[in-house]
């Protein structure tokens, strides 16, 4: 008699998921904290991996995933090889690493972040879910710098879901990164430090800025910057907000202010940069609302430790604010001091935001000035066309049809309850953030919007929570179809009636139910 | 309270929004409930909804740690069937089909009930064996199921892939016409609204803590966030929690919790006329009213309270999925989201009284419970306003797991339990 193994080869037990390879240190992020984590690593011998998800495919892209491109990309992002050589071209630093012996994947999106807790036992260690042209694909990591860098805040005014509507920070990457921008006449919403420096910038690079365009009195930025932006020659107007858009089927043509129009084929959102915590947020990461940082983002311990064990944020990430945007060496040091933490080594001291600016007032002044101020309604979330009103009135969503009748006298907002409201509940309600854009374009907004309707601040409101995968992902690229051989072949051994009783070393090698099917002894009619 | 209008957010934001009147009443408990229902997921609701409409009962506090609707009701895949194996079940969950049939109209609220069919899988020799064995349990009992061959399978439901090799082979399926889905959060909305409508008062943001007892051992009520509320009698409906809630009263509970994970894709137009679903993998599909593929997955092999749920699971469904609906191959995933189940031994609920007098459980719906909130909630208001059990879910009872008397449709599901 022949020992009976301890388990049965066609059970899943002892075989979790297969990775594919792994890395000391993952980096997510190939902008200047990224690279300055990557490089402080490798430079020590560690095995670093570094990812990073431009260039974004062409077919996201027009989904605003993960920025606001609005439409105005040329044809050459079509082409990722180009893309990807432009990327190492205008980043000398990133072609460098190369030579150091990082892994460097563009084109490389990490949608998922796994780290060992309660419910994730199973795991050999902490894994990250990335996905490339190729399709999905697990690795493992010893510790993770997440420099994921930032998303600009959407703003709502008629006419705004026209190609041409670009968030500034997106158009300063298909500027720079992708030299790929097919905007000639733009106007600037906002005077933050991040728009005008964006607005700086594509001026040098020959783009026509007709005007920079501000709700409130004062600019939000230092006096300096506006003044350089003024000597470009570009006029700053303040107390003005768009009231519409002129368009064609090429998008833009114009755009209407209170008190004036503007002829422009590109409207740039520049109103808020806010870090993109959405894979530390669903990885499980503690965030706070931070105005310093610049809205949510991560709960930061000594070099930029998340609350996730082994995982680390640096760059805008990990909090955006004017002086650090006009200095890419802030965020360098921030992952260099990431990447000594991980090492175990004294940790580095990194700049501070200075004192918060008032971005409370500042963001819901916009929400006001354009979103609620306007005269027509239109979608704040365009995905799922909910407008203002829609999301104060916590109406149904309009494809429920409940606006006729008696329903249209009884507001949910009736009975919603205690305590402020929250995001993830009016999601619920009407739908606004729950499209394909993974709400991207109307978070902030609809924070802004119920903060505005309590009379509360915005750090009140909590946040919507994200969640996995944050980039968007077919099917065939999540479902793995690595099994073991054993289960593919006889994974309905234990279902068959006539095996049901038989210890699983007695089942015969070649036993399927499957294959039984046929014959029709087996079969009860 | 203010309605809202394009003139009076202008009026309002021109004097800077400092005029609004209060829309979010902080609704402070009062003292003393005659009812207070632990849980504001769809199960808690509609029992105050029915104690309310048919009973009489209004002074009623339901009181929930999160917002309602916010848990399981908001978190599953949204199936409504009535075919199980168990005489018993068949009652309770048919009961609850004969309530979804007219909901929409009763609350006045659309809750998009849509029977729209429901075809369940067989991939093997026992799963064929098993479901005709329900179906022909279903007919005597005069509830609606019925076999259909893997072509048959194919021209109810098209996007099925029935070809022999397949991973995962259809060897026919069982079908239930009169079940379907609904509009989950729609549900939570409507029974709240139809409660408080009458009276009830729906406490938000507040923990129970703990369940008190009298000296004599009956409830006394319930300790919150917000102070002690004396009660007549406490209803605990608390889904994942129901365990831990009961326990403060000195009740054990039979139950595990365990995360049960769900998906959805991007929309699209409308493709998939059906549920399927697929219970050897344990895997469903359906396509909501707004286009998007909702996806449903296994329970966790785990107990855990995370509303995440692990990732091994959902590759596996998702496999599954992409194998027997090739066409589904290049949608794209936008979000998963876990809940967490409460499932007993026999993985059938429990509804009724408890060894505490005057305290009342609902509970171990497992995997399932959304299908059976008209019904559940129905016979469960039944069962506190009376202090006895509704004919229906009188063999759903907690003592069943002392006397042996189990519904066990655990064994009977062919379920990947």
């Amino acid at each position: 008699m022949t020992s009976s193994p301890a388990t049965d080869p066609r059970s899943v037990a002892g075989k979790t998921l297969e990775l594919s390879g792994g890395c000391d240190l993952l980096v997510v992020g190939a902008g200047p904290a990224g690279i300055a984590a990557a490089r402080a690593a490798v430079e020590t011998g560690a095995g670093v991996t570094l990812v990073d998800e431009n260039p974004v495919p062409f077919d996201e892209m027009g989904e605003h995933v993960p920025q606001l491109w609005g439409g105005r990309m040329g044809a050459e992002i079509r082409n990722r090889t180009a893309m990807m050589e432009r990327m190492l071209e205008v980043r000398p630093d990133l072609a460098d690493l190369f030579d150091l012996g990082v892994d460097l994947r563009l084109g490389t999106a990490c949608w998922g972040l796994f780290v060992n807790r309660a419910n994730l036992g199973w795991m050999p260690g902490p894994v990250a879910g990335l996905r490339d042209a190729g399709g999905s694909s697990l690795v493992g990591f010893g510790a993770a710098v997440i420099a994921t860098g930032r998303r600009d805040m959407g703003l709502a005014f008629p006419g705004w879901d026209l190609p041409g509507v670009i968030g500034a920070g997106a158009a300063q990457m298909l500027a720079g990164l992708n030299g790929a921008l097919e905007t000639r006449r733009a106007v600037v919403l906002g005077t933050t430090t991040e728009a005008l420096l964006a607005a700086r910038d594509l001026a040098a690079a020959g783009v026509d800025i007709a005007a920079i365009v501000e709700q409130a009195g004062a600019p939000q930025a230092d006096a300096a910057l506006v003044a350089e932006v003024e000597g470009q020659g570009i006029p700053v107007l303040f107390g003005e907000a768009p009231r519409g858009v002129t368009g064609d089927a090429d998008g833009v043509t114009g755009l209407q202010l209170k008190g004036r129009a503007i002829a422009c084929d590109s409207v740039l959102l520049g109103m808020g940069a806010v870090p993109m915590i959405d894979l530390l947020q669903a990885g499980g990461a503690r965030t706070v609302f931070d105005a310093a940082r610049g809205g949510f983002a991560p709960v930061l311990g000594p070099g930029g430790a998340t609350s996730l064990p082994g995982v680390y944020a640096a760059g805008d990430c990990a909090g955006v604010w004017g002086a650090k945007s006009a200095d890419p060496g802030i965020a360098a040091a921030e992952g260099a001091a990431a990447a000594r933490a991980v090492l175990g080594q004294a940790a580095a001291a990194v700049a501070q935001p200075p004192e918060a600016p008032d971005l409370d007032g500042y963001r819901k002044g916009w929400v006001r000035a354009a979103v609620i101020e306007a005269l027509e309604e239109m979608p704040v979330c365009l995905c799922e066309e909910v407008t203002a009103r829609d999301i104060l009135d916590v109406r149904p969503p309009r494809y429920l049809k409940a606006g006729a009748g008696r329903n249209a006298e009884l507001s949910l907002s009736d009975i919603l309850g205690d305590g402020p409201p929250d995001p993830d509940q009016i999601k619920r309600l009407t739908r606004a953030g729950m499209g394909p854009c993974q709400g991207r374009r109307c978070r902030e907004q609809i924070q802004a919007l119920l903060a505005l309707r309590e009379d509360l601040t915005l750090g009140a409101i909590p946040l919507a929570g994200y969640r996995s995968p944050v980039r968007p992902m077919t099917l065939a690229e999540i479902a793995p179809q690595r099994e073991d051989p054993a289960i593919a072949e006889q994974w309905d051994s234990w279902f068959g009636m006539p095996r049901q009783w038989v210890p699983f070393w007695d089942v015969e090698p070649k036993y399927t139910v499957a294959s039984l099917a046929n014959r029709k002894d087996h079969v009860s009619e | 309270m203010t309605r809202f209008n394009a003139f009076n957010l202008l009026k309002n934001a021109m004097s800077g929004h400092k005029n609004w009147t209060e829309q979010w009443p902080d609704s402070q408990p009062k003292s003393e409930y005659d009812v207070v229902i632990v849980g504001a997921g769809g199960h808690g609701l509609g029992a105050a909804y029915y104690l309310a409409k048919e009973h009489g009962i209004t002074n009623i506090a339901v009181i929930d740690k999160g917002w309602l609707g916010g848990g399981n009701t908001g978190r599953n895949t949204t199936i409504i069937r009535s075919n199980y194996l168990y005489d018993e079940s068949q009652r309770l969950f048919d009961h609850s089909v004969d309530l979804w049939q007219g909901l929409s109209q009763e609350l006045n609220y659309n809750v998009m009930y849509s029977n729209r069919g429901c075809l369940m899988l067989a991939h093997t020799v026992h799963d064929v064996q098993s479901f005709k064995r329900h179906v022909h349990a279903n007919r005597l009992n005069g509830v609606d199921n019925r076999w259909l061959t893997p072509e048959e399978c194919k021209e109810y439901c098209p996007p099925i892939n029935i070809a022999k090799d397949a991973r995962y082979p259809v060897m026919g399926g069982a079908l239930q016409e009169r079940a379907g889905t609904a509009r989950h959060d729609a549900v939570a909305w409507g029974y709240a609204r139809g409660a408080a409508a009458r009276g009830v008062d729906i406490i938000q943001n507040c923990a129970v803590t703990a369940i008190r007892r009298n000296a004599g051992g009956s409830v006394a009520g319930v300790e919150t966030e917000k102070g002690f509320i004396k009660a007549k009698k406490v209803a605990v409906s608390a889904s994942g929690h129901n365990s831990m809630v009961m326990a403060t009263a000195g009740v054990r509970l039979p139950l595990e919790s365990m995360p049960l994970q769900a998906l959805v894709s991007e929309p699209v137009k409308p493709i998939f006329p059906c549920v399927v679903m697929s219970n050897a993998v344990h895997a469903y599909c359906s396509q909501s009213d707004k286009g998007e593929l909702v996806i449903g997955s296994g329970t966790d092999q785990y107990v855990s309270y995370s509303q995440r749920g692990g990732l091994p699971l959902i590759e596996h469904t998702i496999a599954a999925i992409s194998e027997v609906f090739p066409i589904f191959n290049r949608m794209r995933m936008l979000r998963k989201w876990g809940g967490i189940t409460d499932n007993t031994p026999d993985r059938s609920p429990i509804i009724g009284k408890t060894p505490v007098q005057n305290l009342y459980v609902n509970c171990g719906w497992g995997t399932g419970g959304f299908k059976a909130t008209p019904g559940s909630a129905h016979v469960f208001a039944y069962t506190i306003a009376k202090d006895e059990p509704h004919p229906i879910n009188a063999p759903f009872t907690l003592e069943r797991f002392r006397t042996g008397r189990l519904i066990d449709e655990a064994a009977a599901a062919a379920v990947a339990h």
